[in-house]
C-alpha cells in the first residue's frame, strides 16, 4: 500500500537524499518550528533566524502581498510598502522569478528606492502557491557575506516551502486587518463629522485620528475661498485655534483655481517649502475637498517618508474617504446656508409687505397669515394657523352689480349670496389654478366695517391641483371713501351745473321760438350755435351723472319685457333729424324679416315679437348710443343696419356701419372712460367719452355683453347681448 | 277763462323764465320759492296746475306734496314736478312722487319751456 505523500514531504526526502549531513539539523529546526497564529511576529522572528542560521545571508526580509497589490515586511508593525514591480521583491514578485542581484548598490533600477546601502546582493524568491503570489522571501548579503552568494538552489525551496505557510496567514490576517481599519477609519469619520461641533473642531479631531492611523508627520486643510485670489485658509496642527489667511505661490494658486488635473493626489513638495519655515525636507501632497464641482479646500499631508508614489491602498482610500465626508458637509451646509438665506429672505418679505398675505388650503382653512393680514382683520393671535377663512369676517356686501345693491334690503341674503360666490371662486380656483382677480367687499370684523380687496393667485400646484393658494387683502376703504366723494361732488357739481344750464336752455328756446320777436338769420345762426354748445354741455354733464351714479351703483332697474324692435323704431325716429342731414340709410331687420323703417306705424306684435329682459328707459339710453355714434362715424350717404337675432338666453343685437371704422388700439380702449378715438370724424362729433363706457356698463349690469369688430376705412359691427324676456307683458 | 299756474321753484332766473313764458301765453302766473310760500300761495287761490320744484330749501317739493294730498281741497290739483336732480334718490323719489299723483315728471335740462308749456295744455286739455 502506497503511502500518501504531500509535495513537501517529498521535496524533503529529495533533500535529504542529496544534502550534507550538516542539513540534517535544518529539517530538524524547520520541524520544530510552530507557527503560532496568535503572535505572528514572534513566528516571523523565529523563521527568519533559522533562515539565516542556514543560508549564511547577513539579514533575512518576509514580505507579503496584500489585496491591494502591495508589499509589506512582516516583521514591522509600522512600515511604507512596495508596490508590486518596484524594487527587487516588488520585481520578483511581479515577474513571479527569483531575482538575484549581485552589486545592487551598481544597480540603477532600484537607487531611487534606497535599497539599504550596506547590502552588497540580495536575492529575492516569490512565494507562490496555486500560481497565487503570497509574497517574497527576501535574503540579503553584507561585504561579509558575500561569499555565502548565491546559496543552494535547493535550500531555498525548502526556505519558500516553510516561508508559504506563514505568508499565507499574516497575509490573511493584514487583509482582516486592513478591512477593519477602514470600517474604523470610516466610523470614526462619520462620528466627527455628524457630531454637533464646530468645522474646525470636526477638522482637528479628523487630523488627530489620522495621524494616528497611519503615523504620518502631519495633516492640515487648506480652505481655498475663490473671492480671495490667491489665499488660502489653513487649519492645521500649528494654528488649530484659528484659520489663518495665507499668500499662495503662483504655482499653488494654479493647482487650487483649476479645475481639472486635481482630481487626485498632487505633490507639491516644491511649492510648499517656499512657505514654509519648516526647514526639514518633508513630501508634502495634496488630495482635494470637492464640494459639488467646485474645490473647496484641499488636504495637506505631510510626511518624510510617505509620498505620492508610496501611499498604500488603505491611506488612498482613508484620504479618500476623508475628503468626501468634508465635501459632503461643505456642500451640505452651504445648501443649508442658502436654504436658511433663502427663508429669511421671504420670511423678511413676508413678514413686512404692506399687505395682508394668507395662504389657505383647499378646504379654506388658514396656514398661514402674516402681521399686515392679521392687522387688516383685527385679530390679535399670533397664530390664524387652522382657522376657516370666514371665520374671521362675514361679507356685508360685495362691489357686484347694482342690481344686487338695488335689492340691497334683505342684507343677510347677500351676504349668503356673496360668500357662497366667493366660496365657489376658491374651489374653482383649487381645481383649475384659475386667479381670482380682486374684488371689493365690505366685511365686518372684530375692528368694525370696512372695504377690504380680495384676490387669490396660484401657489403650489401638485398633481394638477393647488396645493394651496395665496390669498390676497388689503384695506381698500379710503380710496373707497375717496372714490364716493369723488362721486358724490360729481353729482353734487352736476347739479350745480344744471340749474345755469336749464336757464340758459329755457331762455334760448324761447328766443329762437320768436317768444320775443322775430329775429334776423344772423341772429338765429350765431343763437343755434349757443344753443347747440348748451346742449353739448348738457349732454356731458348728463354723461358725468350717469358715470357717478353707475360707479355710486345707485341706479335702479326696473326690468320688464320690451319690445326691442319697437324700441329701436322708436330711437330711430328720434334721430331721425340727425340720420336726415347725413342723408344715411338705416335699415331694421331681425332674423324673420325687414322692418320698414319708412312707414310711419307702429310695429305689431305680429311683425317682431322678440322681448328682452330690460329697463326701458336704460335700453332706450343703450341704442340711442349705439346708434348715435353710428351715425356720428358714418359718412354722408353711408348705411347702418341693426339686425336683431333671438336665441335661447339672448337676444342678439348687431349695430353695423360701413363709416369710418376703428383701429386695433382703439378697440382696446373702447369701453373706457373718456377714451375719445382719434379719426376725422371725430373732433367733428363732439362726443364726452363717456357714451360707450356707460353703455357697456348698462348692459353688463343686465347680465347683457357688448363686443366689437371693426376695420378701419370698412366700418364697424357692435354686438350686443341683452337676456331674453322668458314672461311676455299681459297685453 | 284764463288759467292759473302755480310756479314753486328756488331759482329766481328759472322763476322768472316759468312764469313769462306762460304769462305770455296767456296764463295767470303765480310764484312761490319754497314749498311753504308754495302753500300759502294755495290758501288764497288754489291754480289749475302746479309746477314744482323738487330740491328747495325750508320745505321741499316732495315734502309740500305730502301736506297738499292731507288736503282735500288741494288733492285733486294736477303737479308737474320739475327737477334737476340726477341722483337715485328722485328715482326712488319718481315711485313716491307719482304715488303722490304727480302727472308728469320733467328734467329740467332737457325739457325747454315749450316743453313745459305742452305738457300743461295737454294735461289741461288745452289746444297744444
Amino acid at each position: 500500500m502506497l503511502e500518501e505523500k504531500t509535495g513537501g514531504q517529498l521535496l524533503e526526502r529529495k533533500i535529504r537524499s542529496s544534502v550534507k549531513p550538516e542539513m540534517q539539523e535544518l529539517f530538524f529546526d524547520l520541524a520544530n518550528f510552530k507557527l503560532i497564529l496568535n503572535n505572528l511576529h514572534q513566528s516571523t522572528t523565529e523563521l527568519r533566524k533559522i533562515l539565516i542560521k542556514y543560508s549564511g545571508a547577513s539579514g533575512a526580509t518576509l514580505m507579503f502581498l496584500d489585496k491591494y497589490g502591495y508589499l509589506w515586511k512582516t516583521s514591522e508593525k509600522t512600515t511604507f510598502p512596495f508596490k508590486l514591480g518596484v524594487g527587487v521583491a516588488g520585481l520578483a514578485a511581479q515577474n513571479k522569478r527569483t531575482l538575484y542581484i549581485k552589486n545592487i548598490k551598481n544597480d540603477d533600477r532600484f537607487k531611487v528606492l534606497g535599497e539599504r546601502r550596506s547590502n552588497s546582493a540580495m536575492i529575492a524568491k516569490p512565494i507562490i502557491k496555486n500560481s497565487n503570489v503570497l509574497g517574497v522571501l527576501n535574503l540579503t548579503y553584507s561585504k561579509k557575506a558575500i561569499e555565502n552568494f548565491p546559496p543552494d538552489k535547493a535550500l531555498l525551496d525548502i526556505f519558500a516551502n516553510k516561508v508559504e505557510d506563514i505568508l499565507e496567514n499574516v497575509t490573511y490576517f493584514h487583509n482582516i486587518n486592513i478591512d477593519r481599519n477602514e470600517l474604523i477609519a470610516r466610523r470614526d469619520i462619520n462620528r466627527i463629522m455628524e457630531s454637533q461641533v464646530s468645522l474646525n473642531q470636526k477638522l482637528e479631531e479628523i487630523r488627530k485620528k489620522i495621524i494616528n492611523y497611519i503615523k504620518i508627520n502631519d495633516i492640515s486643510f487648506l480652505f481655498y475661498d475663490p473671492k480671495l485670489q490667491n489665499s488660502v485658509y489653513t487649519i492645521s496642527s500649528a494654528k488649530r485655534k484659528k484659520l489663518k489667511r495665507i499668500e499662495l505661490t503662483n504655482k499653488l494658486a494654479e493647482i487650487f483655481q483649476s479645475k481639472q488635473g486635481v482630481q487626485d493626489f498632487v505633490d507639491v513638495s516644491d511649492c510648499y517649502s517656499t512657505f514654509s519655515k519648516d526647514k526639514n525636507k518633508l513630501h508634502i501632497t495634496t488630495y482635494p475637498i470637492f464640494s459639488g464641482s467646485r474645490i473647496a479646500a484641499f488636504i495637506l499631508i505631510k510626511d518624510q517618508m510617505k509620498n505620492i508614489d508610496n501611499f498604500s491602498t488603505y491611506e488612498r482610500n482613508l484620504f479618500r474617504l476623508t475628503s468626501s465626508r468634508i465635501g459632503k458637509y461643505l456642500a451640505r451646509e452651504q445648501f443649508s446656508k442658502k436654504i436658511i438665506e433663502e427663508k429669511e429672505r421671504w420670511r423678511l418679505i413676508f413678514h413686512n409687505v404692506d399687505d395682508g398675505i394668507l395662504l389657505i388650503s383647499q378646504d379654506k382653512k388658514i396656514i398661514e397669515a402674516n402681521p399686515k393680514a392679521r392687522e387688516i382683520l383685527g385679530t390679535k393671535k399670533k397664530s390664524l394657523s387652522g382657522q376657516d377663512l370666514f371665520s374671521l369676517f362675514k361679507i356685508i356686501n360685495s362691489d357686484v352689480s347694482t342690481e344686487a345693491i338695488s335689492s340691497i334690503r334683505n342684507i343677510n341674503k347677500f351676504q349668503r349670496v356673496d360668500e357662497i360666490a366667493l366660496t365657489k371662486k376658491i374651489d374653482s380656483f383649487f381645481k383649475t389654478g384659475k386667479n381670482i382677480r380682486p374684488k371689493e367687499y365690505y366685511i365686518e370684523t372684530k375692528n368694525g366695517k370696512f372695504w377690504i380687496e380680495i384676490s387669490m393667485n396660484t401657489a403650489l400646484r401638485r398633481w394638477g391641483e393647488s396645493v394651496f393658494g395665496v390669498v390676497h387683502i388689503r384695506n381698500v376703504t379710503k380710496r373707497k371713501e375717496l372714490e364716493q366723494d369723488k362721486n358724490e361732488f360729481m353729482s353734487m357739481v352736476s347739479h350745480e351745473l344744471r340749474t345755469p344750464l336749464s336757464a340758459m336752455n329755457g331762455f334760448l328756446s324761447m328766443i329762437l321760438n320768436n317768444d320775443y320777436g322775430s329775429l334776423n338769420e344772423r341772429q338765429i345762426k350765431s343763437l343755434s350755435r349757443i344753443a347747440e354748445s348748451n346742449e353739448r354741455m348738457v349732454n356731458l354733464v348728463e354723461d358725468i351723472l350717469d358715470v357717478s351714479r353707475i360707479e355710486l351703483g345707485k341706479y335702479n332697474l326696473n326690468k320688464e319685457a320690451v319690445n326691442i324692435a319697437d324700441l329701436i323704431y322708436n330711437v330711430i325716429q328720434d334721430l331721425n333729424t340727425k340720420i336726415k342731414s347725413k342723408k344715411i340709410e338705416v335699415k331694421l331687420s331681425s332674423q324673420n324679416r325687414n322692418i320698414n323703417l319708412k312707414k310711419n306705424t307702429r310695429l305689431s306684435k305680429n311683425n317682431t315679437d322678440i322681448y328682452v329682459l330690460a329697463d326701458r328707459d336704460r335700453m332706450i339710453q343703450i341704442m340711442q348710443n349705439l346708434i348715435d355714434n353710428a351715425i356720428k362715424y358714418t359718412l354722408e350717404k353711408g348705411n347702418i343696419g341693426i339686425h336683431l337675432t333671438t336665441g335661447e338666453k339672448f337676444v342678439e343685437i348687431k349695430v353695423l356701419d360701413n363709416g369710418v371704422g376703428i383701429s386695433p388700439e382703439d378697440q382696446a380702449k373702447l369701453f373706457k372712460r373718456f377714451s375719445r378715438i382719434h379719426n376725422p370724424l371725430s373732433i367733428q362729433a363732439g362726443g364726452t367719452g363717456l357714451g360707450l363706457y356707460i353703455t357697456k356698463k348698462l348692459i353688463t349690469a343686465h347680465g347683457g355683453q357688448i363686443d366689437v369688430k371693426s376695420t378701419p376705412q370698412k366700418g364697424t359691427i357692435f354686438t350686443v347681448k341683452m337676456p331674453v324676456a322668458k314672461q311676455l307683458p299681459l297685453i | 277763462m284764463r288759467k292759473c299756474v302755480l310756479v314753486v321753484e328756488d331759482d329766481h332766473i328759472l322763476q322768472e323764465m316759468y312764469c313769462e313764458k306762460f304769462e305770455m301765453n296767456d296764463f295767470q302766473v303765480t310764484k312761490a320759492s319754497t314749498g311753504k310760500e308754495g302753500l300759502d300761495r294755495l290758501k288764497k287761490k288754489i291754480p289749475d296746475i302746479i309746477l314744482l320744484d323738487v330740491l328747495m330749501p325750508d320745505m321741499n317739493g316732495l315734502e309740500m306734496l305730502k301736506e297738499m294730498k292731507k288736503m282735500r281741497e288741494y288733492r285733486e290739483i294736477p303737479v308737474i314736478l320739475l327737477t334737476n336732480l340726477g341722483e337715485s334718490k328722485i328715482d326712488m323719489d319718481q315711485e313716491l312722487s307719482f304715488a303722490l299723483g304727480v302727472q308728469n315728471y320733467l328734467v329740467k335740462t332737457k325739457h325747454t319751456p315749450d316743453d313745459v308749456l305742452n305738457k300743461v295744455k295737454q294735461i289741461l286739455k288745452l289746444k297744444v
